[in-house]
């Protein structure tokens, strides 16, 4: 008796191991996480690494698309674009569309764009989820078709760098681009993504001189340094994530929501 | 033999009901969504807008709106903070022995917590006796994502770098009577002029 009691428990915890990783809802994928070097690391002296732990997490398998997104104002329209309030989207929010709730047929698999952080937010909280952090944004970003970490791969560096250089004049639909070792679309190529900390970079100016401007500007951010001057491409990510204000919006900026794992009672 | 299977049964049972079907979405709950009907007159770039309720240094809990109608003059800090903060506080205060007492009757100071785990009421009390700051000055604790959304809202950028210790922009904003950001004054030791200035302008 014994016995199958202890069986019946093994079973359980197996199975409640196997649920706790394999149960992401269905468009989005488990990523199991680990140890990794983010792009800007907090230099203390005498640490020799500066990677992180990245805990488990789920996140979208596409961006956001604009059918999606057509569901969440219709549900929500204090997020419709003639009626949100300019502190939380800038006038072009959802300019691409031909109305509050009308667009393109054509468009409705392309990725949302022209999107706030606000609405992002608002969007990813409706769905129960939530924007990713940097950190988990480019863990995910990093891999390639088959490689968890390609950022020193010279040759996905340039397909990267060539998306960036030639973006389509129209936004293809999700899944158009490529699809990584965890099952995400997209990650590059595709469109540039809001990430929940957006704002948790600091960067000072180039200029050596201005350094006794930029201890003012900023406390202790002088611990922040790259770990890798050869991604330009992460560079050209952390740039433009620095550059945008929370109300902003760009053609080219969407998103895609994460998820905590819930834990198993 | 019987026993053991209905113990199977009943265990996998409880195993696969974990597996329940997505609940509905929940409905929207960060602040920014909630603020259609009772701010319909409040300008469209409010930062009243947010609905995020604060606990102040006194217990007391309140939303960014039951300051409207004063000129309010912000920062974020956290009061651990060895480097700028203090400073910043200092330059707030420098500010508020720029007004007359006319002005400052109309004026609020704001300091928000961005490190609301630590920062507890009882810790914002200690700090508002440490820096000498009046009743003039609330000091609030939040949750984390409405700290982190009135921080996108100020433009104001922050990361945790230790256990204990933030980077973190060093910004004083003045907000108009309605809440619009009517000014923002970057860096330490700033000369106060251009804040006093928006002050009266928005005062006027």
């Amino acid at each position: 008796m014994r016995a199958a009691a202890l069986a019946c428990v093994l079973v359980l915890c197996v199975g409640g191991v196997a649920l706790a990783r394999a149960t992401p809802p269905a468009d989005m994928v488990a990523v199991q996480g680990g140890r990794f070097t983010p792009f800007y690391v907090t230099r203390k002296a005498g640490a020799p690494t500066a990677a992180v732990e990245v805990a488990p997490f789920y996140i979208e398998r596409t961006a956001v698309t604009n059918r999606q997104f057509l569901e969440f104002v219709k549900a929500c329209p204090a997020w419709r674009r003639s009626r949100v309030k300019r502190v939380f989207a800038e006038p072009g929010y959802l300019s691409s569309w031909r109305g509050d709730l009308d667009v393109d047929p054509q468009q409705l698999d392309a990725p949302v764009t022209s999107v706030s952080w606000f609405a992002a937010r608002a969007y990813a909280a409706w769905r129960g989820r939530r924007l990713p952090t940097q950190v988990e944004w480019e863990y995910v970003a990093a891999a390639s078709e088959t490689r968890p970490d390609a950022r020193r791969d010279p040759r996905f560096r340039k397909r990267i760098l060539d998306w960036y250089a030639h973006r389509a004049p129209r936004l293809p639909a999700v899944r158009s681009t490529f699809k990584n070792v965890y099952g995400a679309w997209d990650m590059h190529g595709l469109i540039w993504e809001w990430v929940d900390d957006f704002n948790s970079l600091l960067m000072t100016g180039e200029s050596r001189q201005d350094a006794g401007l930029d201890r003012s500007l900023f406390c202790a951010a002088g611990v922040l340094a790259s770990s890798d001057a050869a991604d330009y491409a992460a560079y050209m990510r952390h740039a433009l994530r620095f550059s945008l204000q929370a109300r902003f919006t760009l053609a080219d900026l969407g998103f895609r929501c994460a998820m905590t794992p819930p834990m198993k009672p | 033999m019987r026993r053991r299977l209905a113990v199977f049964i009943i265990i996998a049972g409880l195993a696969f009901g974990c597996q329940a079907p997505s609940p509905p979405p929940p409905p929207p709950s960060p602040s920014a969504s909630a603020s259609v009907t009772s701010t319909t007159a409040l300008p469209d770039l409010s930062l009243y807008h947010l609905s995020s309720k604060w606990r102040t240094q006194d217990g007391a809990t309140i939303g960014l709106v039951d300051r409207r109608g004063y000129v309010q003059v912000v920062a974020l800090v956290y009061a651990s903070c060895q480097g700028a903060c203090p400073r910043l506080i200092a330059d707030m205060r420098t500010i508020e022995a720029g007004l007359t007492a006319d002005e400052r009757n109309q004026v609020r100071f704001l300091l928000v917590s961005i490190d609301p785990d630590v920062d507890t009421p009882t810790r914002l009390q200690a700090l508002a006796i440490e820096q000498k700051l009046g009743p003039a000055w609330t000091l609030l604790n939040g949750r984390l994502s409405d700290v982190q959304e009135l921080a996108a809202a100020l433009d104001f950028k922050y990361r945790k770098i230790s256990l204990d210790q933030y980077a973190h922009s060093n910004i004083i904003t003045v907000l108009s009577r309605e809440g619009v950001v009517a000014h923002q004054q970057n860096g330490l030791g700033v000369d106060p002029s251009s804040s006093l200035a928006a002050i009266r302008e928005q005062l006027r």
